[in-house]
């Protein structure tokens, strides 16, 4: 197999699903298939990598494994914006302590812990179920 | 605007950590791309598409603190830090992942590359078998993948099979880079005189690794794989010359048949085994042609073979001990070049060479004390020498004697300078007792 066209990084296969795993993922590959050409790559790259473990195994090698930071995740490390490897220095202005929301929004004190914010009250979601009948 | 740029404003507003991860993915692949450009620019060919999770090597650099500090630099436009992170010529030096990357994508810049690219597919080639070697060494990384990918399907299990394992499917990788050679050995593809080259850079790569076990299997295995591409390579002028032998074609065609050996010598980087099969191949050859004297037949049979001759006899010379066992063969063909040259110093020089390359050699020296007496000969007859020009000729005569005693040549050698001494006599031109 030309390890230049892998099949784990052609069709984003991950070899750690094991042949389960890529027979799912490539079964869906086929059914999107756009014609019979495309499916018969699908279908000898399955073969390819579930036929025999040990060109899988040779074929998970040869290909890049997967450093990217999966999607809809967190990539780490946090990204730091300017110098990007040292977090940011603390400034001055990080020490002072900031004055209760409730004085800046010109309430009396302790208002903000006494009511009971309503919107959340009337929010449905957040509601008990009603009992049943 | 770049995509760094564009980051920045998102960072100042309104950037979760999935966006953040999405557009570290961009960066890497556009950073990836212009690293694919790089290593292929030389060549003067055009970059593969990479696939996507090719970019990973991007992230596992970022992995580390130099690598982030390297990374960050390409997103802002400089490619140097990073470029010179994963050309490194100790990958041990790399997180296993990162040499993983490192390995994948330089085989394949090696066998992207047009065949005029030599020396960036040589220097590609390089790099990933270093970093394959690198990981076998260090043997757990790819282990731990083999178990995982092979899951319950059985496999080696325990560190020890699991290292083994990883172990050969490094050195496999010497295969597929041989095999890129022999594939190419009968037209004589520059793509596989790079392989050729790679591989003969394996003893140096091996000299960095630190399992002593894996070097020793590598280079093993990187010899005896360029011995078989070259012998393939050789197999049709073998042939050749062996149906022209069958055949009983006059030596000139023979030489002519042998010639295309110099063509596999280029090829194969001008390697010792070629050397050896020319001499071993020249020498019935021109035998023939000495024993029958035909000089200019001799003198147009050797001339092609010359460089491959003087590389052979230079290298007997660097390494005496390591060249024995062509040294007389070498020697011989030496010899036929001392016979067909046409003038004395020229045929002197040679023939001294020839008994640098084999001291022992019997023509060699019997040649060398003509050759000298010869010399001496000539000294003797000119008019009017002078007592240092005597002297020259019985030095050279006694030479001749010490190492060919039974030269014919010496008795007329002592009777020319004889002559000299009688008729130049002293106190004009020779001192007393001279």
């Amino acid at each position: 197999m030309n390890g230049d066209d892998n099949p784990f990084e052609r069709y984003e296969l991950d070899p750690h699903e094991g042949p389960r795993g890529i027979t799912e993922r490539m079964r869906e590959l086929a059914e999107d298939a756009a014609d019979d050409a495309e499916r018969a790559r699908i279908r000898a790259a399955w073969e390819e990598l579930t036929v025999h473990v040990d060109r899988r195994v040779r074929a998970a090698l040869l290909a890049h494994p997967e450093s990217r930071a999966p999607l809809g995740a967190a990539p780490p490390p946090p990204r730091v914006p300017g110098d990007a490897l040292t977090p940011r220095d603390l400034e001055l202005a990080d020490l002072v302590g900031l004055p209760p929301i409730a004085e800046v929004l010109g309430l009396p004190a302790g208002a903000e812990d006494d009511d009971e914010p309503d919107f959340l009250a009337r929010d449905p979601i957040l509601s008990p179920p009603a009992p049943s009948r | 605007m770049t995509l760094s740029g564009a980051g920045e404003i998102f960072d100042a507003v309104l950037f979760r950590p999935e966006d953040e991860a999405l557009l570290q993915r961009l960066e890497d692949e556009e950073v990836f791309a212009r690293l694919v450009r790089r290593h292929m620019a030389s060549s003067g060919g055009r970059a593969p598409e990479p696939r996507p999770r090719a970019a990973g090597m991007i992230a596992a650099a970022a992995a580390t603190p130099a690598g982030k500090a390297a990374r960050d630099r390409a997103v802002a436009g400089d490619l140097e830090p990073l470029a010179a992170l994963v050309e490194t010529e100790s990958p041990s030096n790399l997180s296993p992942e990162l040499a993983h990357h490192v390995a994948v994508h330089f085989g394949r810049v090696a066998r992207s590359v047009p065949e005029s690219a030599f020396d960036v597919a040589v220097t590609a080639h390089e790099r990933s078998l270093a970093a394959w070697l690198t990981l076998g060494a260090e043997a757990r990384y790819l282990a731990r993948l083999m178990t995982e990918i092979r899951g319950d399907e059985g496999g080696p299990s325990g560190p020890a099979s699991g290292a083994a394992a990883g172990e050969r499917f490094a050195v496999e990788r010497i295969d597929e880079v041989a095999w890129i050679a022999e594939s190419a050995a009968p037209t004589l593809g520059r793509a596989g005189a790079a392989a050729l080259a790679a591989l003969s850079r394996v003893p140096a790569i091996c000299e960095r690794l630190p399992s002593e076990r894996l070097a020793r299997r590598a280079r093993a295995r990187a010899e005896s794989r360029r011995a078989q591409a070259i012998d393939l390579a050789l197999e049709p002028v073998r042939e050749a010359v062996a149906e022209a032998t069958t055949r009983d074609l006059p030596p000139r065609e023979r030489g002519e048949r042998l010639v295309k050996a110099i063509l596999v010598w280029a090829w194969a980087g001008h390697d010792a085994l070629v050397e050896h099969f020319v001499v071993e191949q020249l020498v019935p050859i021109a035998w023939e042609v000495y024993r029958a004297s035909q000089w200019e037949v001799l003198r147009a049979l050797l001339a092609p073979f010359v460089p491959c001759v003087d590389s052979l006899a230079a290298r007997i010379e660097r390494d005496p001990i390591g060249g024995v066992a062509y040294a007389a063969t070498c020697g011989d063909v030496l010899m036929f070049e001392a016979e067909a040259e046409t003038t004395l110093d020229r045929q002197i020089a040679i023939a001294e060479r020839l008994l640098r390359v084999c001291p022992t050699h019997r023509n060699g020296r019997l040649v060398l004390a003509a050759y000298l007496c010869d010399k001496a000969t000539r000294i003797a007859d000119q008019p009017f020498i002078g007592d240092a020009a005597a002297r020259e000729a019985d030095a050279l005569v006694d030479r001749a004697e010490a190492l060919y005693p039974a030269s014919k040549s010496l008795e007329a050698a002592r009777a020319a300078i004889a002559r000299a001494r009688a008729m130049y006599r002293p106190p004009l031109f020779w001192r007393p007792g001279s």
